[in-house]
């Protein structure tokens, strides 16, 4: 038998060993005290610290993936958009109505033309200008930034872990945006003059969202702010360049 | 073309995810309790290894997921035994040598080993002969699954340091299999 085959073997065999080993030892471990153990008020109380801390890193650490995923996935919209080759259309002139279609799980969202003459633009940042926030809340500081010709998406994070994330994003009217219509109370409104969704928590930890559409460009404001710190942020987006 | 972009914009905590540390704490407190007593051999010191196994698990609740009962189970046994031999050292009751600077004495001609049908037997006994801090990555590695870089998170050691020990895990059993053959 060859070196390389007795390694093998004794792999499988050490596995198998080490295996029934461990579980002759955790079988000897009573499953269940006669008479359990009455912890200390002390100890109750150090256990809830314990779990409460746990919860708080739960939700931080969601927050932020849930942040990172909404950024891929409008990458994933830009990508179509640009295998597309889309055609030029009136976009200037278009005025965009909100169209809502409501599923089980989520909200498809789509901007739509009322003329109907806007099949999809063929913007260019590059040309449009880049919009960005002018006003960001206190503590709030610059964590990652992403500028491709279709899309610039700026996300913002204060010390505790809360995010800000804005993004803005050219898309197709035939596009549309689906969210999460479970733990959020979605309602169409109108903003600074445009179309817009808003996304309210129906918890407390107060993720707010905005998402309208100008002339030329779909705008995506998500915050752990309160509504009126994310209007004031969403009204100071001007054109930085 | 119709693209759907789908992207979630809030806390989608699921009961699970919520109350898989809490299960776990409740279903094993006890026995993380009584063994951490028969270590500490005192029940304040005992309930305080609770606290700290409590803390691994939120820290590593994740892991716990995949793993069935028995390996949840095993691998909790293992985070009470280093969370007591770490209150230990804190305390300084009993003096611990850093072991893994006491290898280097093993042969490594033992590498060329035969196997036979005993093997299988002789490889347990040496299992079973193996430190604690042996056996503990060698449980982790093949009981409950995890990688090198797990096993240094649950363990507190480098993933060096636990190539190391599952190197000399293996060059030990192998010495050891050796000297019964020459004793048989």
């Amino acid at each position: 038998m060859d070196d390389a085959l007795n390694e093998r073997l004794f792999d499988i065999l050490l596995e198998t060993a080490v295996c029934s080993d461990y579980e002759k030892e955790l079988a000897r471990l009573p499953e269940q005290a006669e008479a359990p153990h009455a912890f200390s008020r002390r100890h109750e109380q150090r256990i809830g610290e314990i779990y409460r801390k746990y919860l708080r890193n739960v939700r931080s650490r969601r927050l932020k993936r849930n942040a990172k995923r909404a950024a891929v996935a409008v990458l994933i919209v830009i990508s179509l958009i640009f295998a597309g080759f889309l055609s030029v259309g009136a976009v200037r002139s278009a005025v965009f109505r909100v169209i809502t279609e409501w599923y089980e799980e989520f909200t498809s969202i789509f901007f739509k033309s009322e003329k109907g003459d806007s099949k999809a633009p063929n913007i260019n940042l590059e040309v449009e200008g880049m919009r960005q926030p002018t006003f960001i809340p206190n503590g709030f500081i610059l964590e990652n930034f992403i500028r491709t010709p279709g899309m610039i998406s700026i996300d913002y994070n204060d010390e505790s872990g809360k995010i800000l994330s804005y993004t803005q994003v050219i898309l197709d009217e035939d596009n549309s945006i689906a969210v999460d219509n479970e733990h959020n109370i979605i309602s169409e409104i109108e903003f600074n003059g445009y179309p817009a969704i808003l996304m309210e928590p129906m918890d407390d930890v107060g993720l707010y969202s905005l998402i309208w559409r100008d002339e030329l460009f779909t705008y995506m404001l998500v915050g752990q702010v309160d509504y009126e710190t994310l209007i004031e942020v969403a009204l100071s987006i001007e054109i930085v360049d | 073309m119709v693209a759907i972009l789908s992207f979630y914009l809030n806390i989608i905590e699921t009961e699970s995810d919520r109350e898989l540390a809490r299960d776990l704490y409740y279903q094993y407190r006890d026995l993380i309790f009584r063994i951490s007593l028969k270590y500490l051999n005192n029940e304040a010191g005992a309930e305080d290894a609770v606290s700290d196994v409590f803390e691994k698990i939120c820290r590593n609740v994740e892991k716990f997921r995949n793993l069935n009962c028995s390996k949840a189970k095993g691998l909790i046994v293992i985070y009470t035994k280093h969370t007591c031999l770490n209150i230990l050292k804190r305390g300084r009751i009993i003096a611990f040598t850093e072991l893994d600077e006491e290898a280097g004495e093993y042969s490594d001609d033992a590498e060329s080993i035969v196997i036979c049908d005993e093997s299988y037997n002789r490889i347990l006994s040496a299992v079973e002969a193996l430190d604690d801090k042996y056996k503990d990555v060698l449980r982790l590695k093949y009981f409950v699954g995890f990688s090198d870089s797990e096993i240094a998170e649950a363990l507190d050691i480098t993933p060096e340091n636990v190539r190391v020990r599952l190197h000399r895990a293996r060059v030990m059993i192998k010495n050891r299999i050796k000297e019964t053959d020459l004793l048989g």
